[in-house]
């Protein structure tokens, strides 16, 4: 494997003048987004430096239960971070997110490193750790998506399901179809990146591992894995997030409960 | 014979929109063949009962009972093909009006029943609409063509109860008098009983035996036989 050209401290400082091209055109055409420019690229530099030592420690020490914490930490973060994201939220939303985060990119993860990688030891941060961000960084943008698309579609079509329930359909037979949608536009994502694979895009982690010196080949398994892995997840984390908001803000009486829904 | 009883009915948040809650409680006997007219300033929860009545609104109070047996956890689909609610407003879907008759059918407490091609269309001829109209999208409908379309899905399932809300709002004189018709066909067909809410004094005056008053605070008056 061939050495990375490591970066120095002055080529970040020159990469950091290509935000000034955002910068320039925020003024140019009065876009009114400069601050939130330099915040975002402050902000970048601070949270992926923490981030990069917190990952030599925890590389360096290998202890199974630093793992776990980080593992955990990074869990709650995106499910947090799933729901922060909306603008109309119901009571027990939290736990919604949490969830349905947790479970797929749980299950999904371990799935590739125990049964398709099979990482030695189980916790071993060096794949797990990466393997849990990416999985979590799109699950969440699935699980958003689909509560988005459930809490607003209930509240849009509330005639067209009402008019199922007036003529003696279950609450099921009546928000399946919602259901539906939810769960199609929260996978919708990870499909369209998965059809441009290769073609329009070449996948972050793929041109990581390229970069890093690994033969195209190699990367690109890890990249097939990935992206299924993440396909997985974020279906997963859709039908969860959709099946919960559902018996959230349908009784069990066949009613909707539309005025759970509040403003966030 | 009481067909419909509702006991101690509140709504405390109504689940749709603006919807003004039901503070209650609110105590209501429909006997069999009764014709009740539901009156009141708007905003002051007529709808909201109807929709109670339907068991569409989620009670933070009360129980009904239909043919003297409670209406459990459960039974709430069948019950509400017993006791059927017409919105005033049905969504203008991307489906043929056909197939938003049929689709009365197709839920699993449907039961046997089928959806009848001939009777839907002989339904539609006696409410003024061409045959030719059931294969157009619900979108295209005009408002009084929807408000039909939605009497003949509503007579189709052959309710025990109709709720009706503002059925005729956006009906010529003719048309609402061919709905007035079908409606008092439906009525002479064995236990029946309708629960109206209408702006119009006269169609009250014609449909309706009884009344009951909200007042603007939404309390419900007693029965009043209309004359």
């Amino acid at each position: 494997m061939k050495q990375v050209i490591p970066l120095s401290p002055w080529d970040l400082t020159v990469a950091a003048g290509l935000l000034l091209t955002s910068a320039a055109i925020s003024v140019a055409l009065q876009l009114g987004i400069g601050k939130r420019l330099v915040i975002a690229g402050v902000r970048t530099v601070v949270q992926l430096l923490l981030i990069g030592l917190v990952l030599q420690f925890v590389f360096a020490l290998e202890r199974w239960w630093i793992v776990v914490a980080v593992f955990l930490s990074m869990v709650i973060n995106a499910g947090i971070a799933a729901v922060q994201r909306l603008d109309v939220r119901y009571p027990g939303i939290w736990s919604t997110g949490l969830t349905a985060v947790s479970i797929s990119a749980v299950l999904t993860t371990f799935a590739v490193t125990e049964a398709v990688i099979g990482v030695e030891p189980w916790y071993a941060p060096r794949y797990l750790i990466p393997l849990l961000g990416m999985v979590l960084g799109n699950s969440l943008t699935g699980i958003s998506l689909a509560l988005d698309r459930m809490i607003g579609d209930l509240r849009t079509r509330r005639q067209e399901i009402e008019a199922w329930l007036t003529v003696g359909a279950t609450s099921w037979e009546a928000v399946r179809p919602i259901v539906a949608d939810a769960v199609r536009t929260g996978i919708i994502p990870i499909l369209n990146s998965m059809s441009v694979a290769g073609i329009v895009a070449l996948p972050g982690m793929m041109t990581g591992q390229i970069l890093a010196g690994a033969a195209p080949v190699d990367a690109v398994k890890y990249q097939i894995v990935v992206m299924f892995m993440i396909a997985g997840a974020s279906s997963l984390g859709a039908v969860l997030a959709a099946m919960l908001s559902f018996r959230r803000l349908v009784t069990r009486r066949h009613q909707l409960a539309l005025h759970r829904i509040r403003s966030a | 014979m009481t067909l419909l009883l509702a006991r101690g009915l509140r709504v405390e948040a109504a689940s749709a929109e603006v919807r003004p809650p039901l503070p209650g409680p609110v105590d209501l006997r429909l006997a069999a063949g009764q014709r009740l007219a539901l009156e009141g300033p708007s905003g002051s929860g007529k709808t909201t009962l109807l929709r109670a009545l339907s068991l569409l609104e989620p009670l933070g109070h009360g129980e009904i009972e239909l043919c003297g047996e409670p209406v459990r956890e459960g039974q709430e689909p069948a019950y509400r093909r017993r006791v059927h609610y017409l919105a005033q407003q049905s969504a203008r879907l991307a489906l043929s009006a056909e197939a938003w008759l049929e689709q009365a059918f197709i839920p699993r407490s449907a039961g046997g029943c089928r959806f009848e091609r001939d009777r839907a269309l002989s339904l539609c001829e006696r409410l003024g609409l061409e045959r030719a109209l059931v294969g157009r999208s619900l979108a295209e409908l005009s408002g009084g063509e929807l408000q039909r379309v939605a009497l003949v899905r509503a007579l189709l399932v052959e309710p025990w109860v109709l709720l009706l809300d503002e059925p005729t709002s956006a009906l010529d004189d003719a048309a609402r008098e061919r709905f007035e018709h079908c409606l008092g066909d439906w009525l002479e067909q064995g236990q029946r009983a309708l629960v109206l809410v209408s702006h119009d004094p006269a169609q009250r005056q014609r449909l309706c035996d009884h009344r009951r008053v909200f007042s603007a605070d939404g309390t419900l008056g007693a029965t009043e036989v209309l004359s």
